[in-house]
């Protein structure tokens, strides 16, 4: 937020900084957090977001049977259908984990 | 050994308050709660209170967390989302200091409990779905159903869209959990066995120390992705994918 207002000021600073790090052969700018650290044990997390969909769709399946009174049927359908929806909750987790880890090697 | 290792997540009342019938009790959750509060806005409040030109320590600290927030706030959700930096701030420091706060030997973690993290997740899920309505009206609802996807698979395809939706504030909130809960039962569990073993208590004396490292880490890690994801809803809701 505070990177594309710099005054003249700043820039001086900038410079001084650029030219001082280059002297002590020091990397340039902010040390880039490694890929893995990013979104922390990929695996965990997209197995949190399976497990979330089963318990969620089931949960939701039964508070509906118990409201309408047809037990079992919701219940089976929603712990289905909630499986499904954690897949795609996974897969979109792991899409965006990919997409970000390719944006950063571009940029590198 | 005595102590069994789920000790550390009972809740005693400290204060007992109970108002028509209602357990309102000041409990060392709360009182933790309190803490992490009290300490974060001490921390802000006292570490910007120079507003120098050249940080010293606890600015640079104040200004680190704050670009550190804001760059992701700017990254995910992009110009718009600046409006709701405070929000994603606060709930940043909030889970962050849960987590390291957690990590003081006989302190306790508020971020282990489920009804925390899931009051949480579901203020996140539910304001950004009112943010959602108040952008696009009912062309919010647009979200459940994807672009150029033929229409007879849409009966299938809109109900699980609406799950996977409804599915958000769980999945955010037992991430969360599991991760605190998992890390302080083993951390609790290898410590046990140092004693037990006697002479070859090295061995998990030697764990623990390498756990808690990974523990702060993971304090540091999860209140990262907690923040991002909630960054990421707010972004999904209105950009509207």
């Amino acid at each position: 937020m505070t990177r594309g207002d710099r005054s003249s000021k700043f820039k001086d600073f900038d410079d001084r900084m650029r030219r001082l790090r280059t002297e002590a052969e020091l990397p340039r700018g902010e040390p880039e957090p490694p890929d893995r650290a990013r979104f922390g044990g990929t695996g965990v997390q997209v197995g949190v977001e399976l497990v979330a969909g089963v318990i969620g769709g089931a949960l939701i399946g039964y508070g509906l049977d118990r409201w309408l009174e047809t037990w079992p049927i919701l219940f089976v359908v929603f712990f289905f259908l909630g499986a499904a929806a954690g897949m795609l909750n996974a897969y979109r987790y792991i899409r965006r984990v990919t997409l970000e880890a390719e944006r950063d090697q571009h940029s590198r | 050994m005595e102590h069994s290792p789920l000790e550390q997540f009972e809740i005693h009342p400290i204060l007992p308050i109970n108002i028509g019938g209602f357990d309102v009790s000041f409990t060392n959750s709360a009182l933790w709660m309190a803490i992490a509060v009290g300490l974060v806005y001490a921390l802000v409040m006292y570490g910007a209170r120079h507003r120098s030109m050249v940080p010293g320590r606890l600015q640079a600290l104040v200004e680190l967390s704050y670009e550190f927030v804001a760059d992701m706030v700017g990254s995910t959700v992009g110009k718009e989302g600046r409006k709701y930096f405070p929000f994603v701030f606060t709930l940043f420091m909030f889970v962050l200091f849960g987590n390291a706060l957690g990590l003081i030997p006989g302190s306790f973690t508020y971020t282990s409990h489920i009804v925390v993290t899931f009051s949480m997740a579901i203020f996140v899920v539910t304001s950004v779905t009112i943010i959602g309505f108040v952008r696009h009206g009912l062309h919010f609802f647009s979200f459940f159903a994807p672009a150029g996807c033929p229409i007879y698979v849409m009966p299938l395809l809109v109900p699980i869209e609406i799950l996977s939706y409804l599915i958000r504030p769980i999945s955010l909130s037992v991430r969360l959990f599991v991760n605190m809960m998992a890390g302080h039962i083993m951390l609790k569990t290898f410590a046990g066995f140092i004693v037990a073993l006697g002479i070859f208590g090295f061995a998990p004396l030697a764990l623990t120390v390498a756990l808690s490292g990974l523990e702060f880490a993971i304090a540091f890690l999860q209140a990262y992705v907690f923040a991002v994801l909630s960054c990421i809803y707010l972004q999904d809701a209105i950009h509207l994918h």
